[in-house]
């Protein structure tokens, strides 16, 4: 199925200060975008007003097979990890994700989907753990768990890796990478280490002074007159064999 | 592992996290009704715990000044614990749930302390609605709760609030408060100025068959409302802007709970006056037994509240032979230290 994500005229304001102005852009499904820029550019802002979590204007449209709808549950955003002390188990978690649908009696058909979700993101041990008590990896793939069990079509993601180490950064992305071909998903990702945008975005988006920057591949992007120009840093970008961008940071300008 | 036997373990495994919880939930109804007669059964008079359950089995029927003293003081008495504990502690979860903070709570932020001072305007001037004075009463301190609680919800909507800020902003509420308090108690004939006094500790010695049958009503009406709201208050647990992505209308489901909670408070404070902590103590204590899940975690917390004012009521009586001392005093004593603990967890 053909599947795009059409955002068109974005606007945001909060006060009189325009956050976000006019931004158009179209997302393919089955790939992921990474949205980077500099802090408060406004890359949580474009990633809630596509979700309409916040009040902004112009329109998001899901595009299948050359029909327009939109329908919020199609719309997963999954907040960055905050300083969340619930005592929920994970097993809970993962069941909310269905909070709309549920009744006070959980029904085996909506156990049995947790527990596939847990399976299918290698959580299954520790279903029964207070949420609390779990590592940063653990906890961001309850969050993301919990947002997919809703098997969503459009998949946003708020600095998924920011409190994680090396080793769980991949493992999150890998997955939300794997979800994202499998299920033919629409995901836009928000990150800051330019590393791991030009490892899993297929495109990236450059936000700066409230509009698009650039929107293209990595190694059209991430060169170093694009880095100083959005992130104030002078730096020199190596192009591996592996097809990836490596942004070397020198000195803040 | 085929298949199906995948599929049972998730079923088991969730089924075994709700089985404790309804174990906890058997054996808090039973401590309930066990420490109700107890605490029945305590009081000035000789009568014997044995004593006590054959009038309450016997009926309101019989004449006898012991049937007297269970059916017109002792019954109400328990009962107005029941309720008024319920009261709190429902509301006290609610605010808790809702504000996401540990160290919320209707005493904590002040609403207690507005609804307390709205009940001592309504004894000063006397007011009373359809004939009642009670309806007087917990009209007017209704009134000062939901003041209070808007003020925290549109502080916190402007300034969004940490954990912190908003106890800062129940200190200066009580501060406001108890000093309007004093103002009318400093303004009042000495013998008004007493019953404000009184007011101000909670004191069961005003528990009447009305107190007893309102407050369990309220809290009855609190548990069924609470009841269907509760996936949408466990996602809450899940923190805001996770509940908001989950479509959950998060700004409108705060208003109606701090509407209800205020309702809940002023019932509360409304009848036997200011009663702190129970709204902090016996959610926490719930919380700690079954954990999150609203279907559990609000009958469990109604009844730690229950819990919590009926010992409270016990050993008020138990340590003033033939007087009572104000519960309110002794809920107290054991919850500043529960606070205290919490602050330091909060800060570590």
């Amino acid at each position: 199925m053909n599947r795009i994500l059409r955002t068109k005229d974005v606007t945001v304001r909060f006060g009189d200060k325009t956050v976000l102005d006019r931004i158009s852009a179209d997302f393919e499904a089955g790939v992921m975008t990474a949205v980077i820029g500099s802090n408060g550019v406004g890359k949580t802002t474009y990633l809630k007003a596509i979700a309409h979590l916040i009040g902004s204007s112009g329109t998001t449209e899901l595009e299948e097979d050359g029909r327009s709808t939109f329908r919020k549950k199609d719309i997963a955003y999954v907040p960055q990890l905050g300083a969340l002390q619930t005592r929920l188990t994970v097993f809970e978690m993962v069941l909310l994700g269905l909070v709309s649908n549920l009744k006070w009696h959980v029904t085996d058909e909506q156990t049995d989907m947790v527990w596939q979700t847990l399976l299918d993101l290698g959580i299954s041990h520790i279903a029964g753990q207070p949420f609390n008590t779990l590592s940063g990896g653990q906890k961001q793939l309850v969050s993301m768990a919990q947002s997919l069990i809703g098997k969503p079509k459009v998949l946003l993601l708020d600095e998924p890796t920011s409190a994680l180490d090396l080793r769980h950064q991949l493992i999150v992305m890998d997955l939300a990478e794997r979800y994202t071909r499998e299920q033919n998903v629409v995901t836009i990702f928000v990150v800051h280490d330019l590393m791991l945008a030009s490892r899993y975005g297929s495109n990236l988006l450059v936000l700066h002074n409230a509009g698009i920057y650039a929107y293209d591949r990595a190694d059209r992007i991430l060169k170093p007159d694009l880095i100083r120009e959005v992130y104030g840093v002078n730096s020199r970008v190596l192009s591996l064999e592996e097809g990836y961008q490596m942004v070397l940071p020198l000195e803040p300008i | 592992m085929n298949q199906f036997a995948e599929k049972s373990e998730g079923r088991s495994i969730y089924s075994a996290i709700n089985w404790k919880r309804r174990i906890v939930l058997a054996f808090t109804i039973a401590a309930v009704l066990a420490l109700g007669i107890v605490d029945m059964s305590i009081g000035s008079s000789n009568l014997t715990f044995r004593e006590c359950v054959r009038i309450l089995l016997q009926g309101p029927g019989v004449k006898g000044t012991y049937e007297l003293i269970v059916w017109r003081v002792r019954l109400p008495m328990t009962l107005t614990c029941v309720g008024v504990g319920g009261c709190l502690a429902l509301s006290g979860l609610q605010v808790q749930t809702i504000t996401n903070n540990p160290l919320a709570s209707p005493y904590t932020l002040g609403i207690s302390s507005g609804a307390s001072f709205g009940a001592a305007i309504a004894i000063v001037t006397g007011i009373s609605i359809f004939g009642f004075q009670w309806i007087g009463t917990a009209a007017i301190a209704f009134a000062f709760a939901l003041f209070v609680t808007l003020m925290i919800f549109f502080l916190g909507k402007m300034k969004g609030m940490s954990a912190h800020t908003l106890v800062l902003v129940g200190i200066i509420m009580n501060f406001f408060f108890s000093a309007l308090q004093q103002y009318l108690q400093y303004r009042a004939s000495a013998e008004i100025a007493q019953i404000i006094s009184n007011w101000s500790f909670g004191n069961l010695a005003r528990a009447s068959w009305t107190s007893a049958i309102v407050g369990i009503a309220v809290t009855f009406a609190g548990v069924i409302y609470f009841a269907r709201l509760s996936w949408k208050l466990t996602a809450f647990t899940a923190g805001e802007e996770r509940a908001l992505s989950l479509g959950i209308p998060v700004e409108s489901l705060k208003m109606q709970v701090f509407t209800a909670s205020a309702l809940l408070i002023a019932t509360g404070v409304g009848f036997i006056g200011t009663v702190g902590f129970v709204g902090l103590v016996a959610p926490h204590c719930a919380r700690m037994l079954v954990g999150e899940d609203q279907r559990y975690l609000m009958p469990v917390s109604t009844l730690f509240g229950i819990l919590v004012m009926l010992a409270a009521s016990t050993v008020s009586k138990l340590m003033t032979q033939g007087s009572m001392l104000p519960v309110g005093i002794v809920t107290s004593i054991v919850g500043v230290p529960f606070l205290f603990v919490l602050l330091m967890r909060e800060v570590r």
